[in-house]
């Protein structure tokens, strides 16, 4: 087949004396792909969210890295250790270089550090606010703490490593805040010392990648493609007939209704696999009173009985059955068991939208109240969907909710700590990209200010002293019997108190085309360096 | 029909007087003439009756959320294997019976493109009927203003005009005013035709002697206007308005498709075809399938109506 293309534009070429016929180089391989949302910023601190930190990890390289099981291994920095419990000495790769040509080194690194905690970083706890950052010598740096933290660079992975005289030179010294309002020029370009350089990138359309040449992990280069094309599909119908055609070689997240087909297709197959990410609902929980609401001079969800009402009008065995065609795991918590030891300890709230009305009254509504949610329209698997079903079934407890669902980086700019979490109800997933319970109890759980300061990512804004304090202890404590005791602690009062919402873990499905090989990590992240495309 | 115009006609006077022309006269023998418009004139009628008395001939009322149960979401028509004699035409996948979500999602359909023609008519008639009489500059400009944005689709200026309206408003403020956002742009999109041809038979009428007559024994302008010429001109309009709803339709259900309409709890024949639309490949081919019968069928029934009424209003296609 491929030999009498050949032939053919081979002929077709000597027939036509035309220069442009046949020039193309016949064995350009791409690998193109298709998400529902947006890639917006190139800015690896804008945004936390495992999609875009994922498409930057293959440009951008942090000084750790994990491996195809989430093991941490070696990738910016050589080597470490922990010369003791308050410092930590990383020894940096020698001869990296970045995209344009310059050399990695110490002063990066202190520079990438004091950015990644400016305010408009939304990965600001990548790194203790108190930590000392010092260069030792061109490729010796030092991580002096004001407090032991045994899981010091257990999120490096995820915080890229960037030039500190390019990001001089293209004004890129302070994050591009995630406020969807207009990027900054640099927030358009990229310059990382990954594996791939971004050639051109249209937010909200294509974005295209090509192999850097000078990458220095050689034994890494696992893929044979010489171009990577990314492109938005947000219609999941579209999605799924652009992989059919073979338009895409891979689509994620595929829509639960297209698996089967997609299976039976002959030349297309669905990767399936458990994924870590929890799905909530977040309740405002901080304010006085809620922004979006017609309760007015209070705030119902500081009263646990409403939130109680409110998990238990949740029939999550229809959302599991109806929305998510039981491709999704109900949880009671908000880590996923295979990343707690005793996650399978604790029971969800039961549905029972009789005693939610009863709790409601009792709370002082017994006609229900008004509410807005917001949600995300193209972030998680079904997520809008999720959130109408949600609205009919607090409808049946009195609770009228106004959905509005909204693009991700609408969602995110206003509900998230950019936007000063400008919601009072609304749906959020997370990952721990530490694979730790510490990371839920410090982001999702931990007291926060209106600017985020504590815990950025708990939306709701919930906080109990008794769990920072756990938290602290968990952070320090090295005997895992202990740890985890400490853990299940805290997420018994999370759970007592009806912190959030959760609802389940959704499973993981790329849809791929079977010329495609590629692995399939539990995060979610789609590595073009493992990538394999046959013709 | 409007040759024999009368100086001291009213306005309802003047319409009243050619509803009861329209009795005997050549627009009810062509339409039985034609069994396609016959047909179309038939399914039109039928559609907006049943969706004008949606409250009372639904099954359920999509509106009420706590009546929704998701577990009865995706079932197919009442006919198939597995369907639910509850929900004749199958659910979508909110568990919202279909027949009563398209029901009330014609009505709202129709309720927004009949408001917004009536947006367009006013809007166009006023400035046409004022520079075809008053000419000068304020002509010259509505005329280019006309001319700009003829070079633009309609749809474009509908999404324009809508996306203006929700950075203006915000997205708080506009909860529950989506219909008359989408009634303006809508309107606006389309004042453009009916400006131009009220002008231009405008330009026509003004220099009728009857028209003179008016202006030297000193009827106020404003008066000439709307007793004198606005009955005169109204012909083209009517057959306009009649193409034109068609085209609302249609931009309503684009504008909802792009989910930039009614929000996904209020059902349009637009959002019905948007939340199908995501099972097109799935084999549930029934939650995009009626709704789009119903949106493609009146936009064509409409649109036959409306060019018979061309042809049948026009003595040249005689």
């Amino acid at each position: 087949m491929r030999m009498r293309k050949v032939v053919l534009a081979a002929l077709l070429a000597a027939g036509l004396s035309s220069v442009t016929l046949g020039v193309e180089p016949a064995a350009a391989t791409t690998f193109r792909y298709a998400f529902q949302g947006d890639l917006n910023s190139l800015d690896p601190y804008t945004l936390n969210e495992t999609f875009s930190l994922g498409a930057l990890a293959n440009v951008y390289e942090g000084l750790t890295r994990r491996d195809e099981n989430l093991k941490i291994v070696p990738a910016l920095a050589e080597s470490w250790e922990i010369v003791d419990p308050l410092k930590w000495r990383f020894h940096l790769r020698k001869g990296v270089k970045f995209h344009n040509g310059e050399d990695f080194t110490a002063d990066d690194v202190v520079f990438s550090a004091e950015r990644v905690r400016l305010p408009g970083s939304e990965l600001a706890t990548r790194l203790p606010a108190d930590a000392k950052v010092v260069k030792v010598d061109d490729h010796t740096v030092d991580f002096v703490l004001a407090s032991p933290n045994p899981i010091l660079n257990a999120e490096w992975d995820s915080w890229s490593i960037m030039s500190k005289s390019w990001a001089e030179a293209n004004g890129a010294t302070k994050p591009q805040p995630q406020t969807g309002k207009e990027l900054n020029n640099f927030a358009l370009k990229a310059n990382g010392t990954g594996p791939f350089v971004i050639v051109s990138h249209e937010p909200g359309v294509k974005t295209v990648y090509k192999p850097f040449a000078g990458w220095w992990d050689k034994a890494n280069k696992k893929h044979n493609v010489d171009e990577v094309v990314f492109t938005t599909i947000k219609s999941p119908a579209t999605r799924v007939a652009a992989l059919l055609s073979g338009e895409v070689d891979l689509i994620e997240p595929v829509p639960v209704q297209d698996m089967k087909r997609i299976q039976d297709n002959p030349t297309t197959d669905v990767l399936t696999g458990p994924e870590l990410r929890t799905i909530h609902f977040f309740m405002d929980q901080k304010r006085d009173e809620l922004l979006y609401s017609n309760v007015k001079g209070k705030n119902p969800f500081k009263d646990v009985r409403v939130r109680k009402a409110f998990m238990e009008a949740i029939d999550i065995e229809a959302i599991k059955s109806k929305v998510m065609r039981n491709l999704a795991v109900p949880s009671a918590l908000m880590i996923s068991p295979l990343l707690y030891s005793r996650g399978a300890e604790f029971k969800r709230l039961a549905y029972d939208p009789a005693d939610a009305k009863k709790l409601l009254a009792e709370a002082g509504y017994p006609d229900g109240f008004e509410l807005t949610m917001h949600c995300p329209n193209d972030r998680y698997v079904n997520d809008e969907a999720i959130c109408q079903a949600a609205t009919s079934m607090l409808a049946r407890i009195g609770v009228k909710v106004t959905l509005q669902a909204q693009p991700k980086a609408q969602f995110f700019g206003r509900a998230g700590p950019a936007g000063g979490y400008d919601t009072s109800f609304g749906m959020l997933g997370w990952t721990p990209s530490s694979f730790d319970s510490f990371n839920i109890l410090q982001n999702n759980a931990g007291c926060r200010d209106e600017k985020g300061n504590g815990g950025p990512f708990n939306y709701g804004g919930y906080c109990n002293p008794k769990v920072d304090e756990l938290a602290k202890q968990v952070l320090v404590e090295t005997n895992a019997a202990k740890r985890d005791a400490l853990i299940y602690d805290a997420f018994k009062i999370l759970i007592d108190e009806v912190a959030f919402i959760p609802l389940h873990q959704q499973a993981l499905a790329w849809g791929v085309s079977k010329k495609v090989k590629i692995p399939q990590r539990a995060d979610n992240s789609i590595i073009f360096a493992w990538a394999q495309k046959q013709d | 029909m409007a040759e024999t115009p009368d100086p001291d006609a009213g306005f309802a006077a003047a319409i009243l007087r050619r509803f009861a022309a329209i009795a005997e006269s050549h627009l009810l023998y062509s339409f039985t003439r034609s069994w396609v418009v016959m047909i179309a004139a038939v399914f039109a009628v039928t559609i907006i009756a049943a969706a004008l008395a949606a409250q009372w001939i639904a099954p359920t009322n999509p509106l009420d959320l706590a009546s929704l149960d998701l577990m009865d979401s995706r079932l197919p028509p009442a006919w198939m294997e597995g369907g639910d004699p509850r929900f004749l035409i199958g659910t979508d996948d909110q568990g919202r019976d279909l027949l009563s979500a398209l029901l009330y999602g014609a009505q709202m359909s129709i309720g927004i493109s009949l408001a917004a023609v009536g947006v367009a008519i006013l809007l166009g008639v006023t400035l046409g009927l004022i520079s075809g009489y008053f000419g000068g500059l304020f002509d010259t400009l509505i005329m280019r203003a006309a001319d700009v944005q003829l070079t633009f689709p309609a749809i474009l200026t509908a999404l324009l005009v809508n996306g203006a309206a929700r950075a203006l408003l915000g997205d708080q403020r506009l909860q529950g005013g989506e219909f008359w956002v989408l009634v303006v742009s809508i309107g606006l999109a389309f004042w453009v035709q009916y400006a131009r041809t009220v002008r231009a038979s405008t330009l026509q009428e003004r220099h009728r002697d009857y028209v003179q007559a008016a202006r030297l024994i000193g009827v106020p302008s404003w008066k000439i206007l709307t007793g004198h010429v606005l009955p005169n001109v109204l012909g083209p309009v009517t057959v306009i308005a009649t193409i034109n709803l068609a085209l609302a339709i249609i931009t309503e259900a684009t504008l909802s498709f792009l989910g930039v309409g009614l929000p996904p709890s209020h059902p349009s024949l637009g959002t019905l075809v948007r939340v199908g639309n995501d099972f097109l490949m799935s084999g549930e081919w029934w939650i995009v399938f009626f709704p789009g019968v119903v949106l493609a069928g009146l936009a064509l029934a409409v649109n036959i109506l409306g060019d018979w009424l061309r042809e049948a209003l026009n003595p040249k296609l005689r």
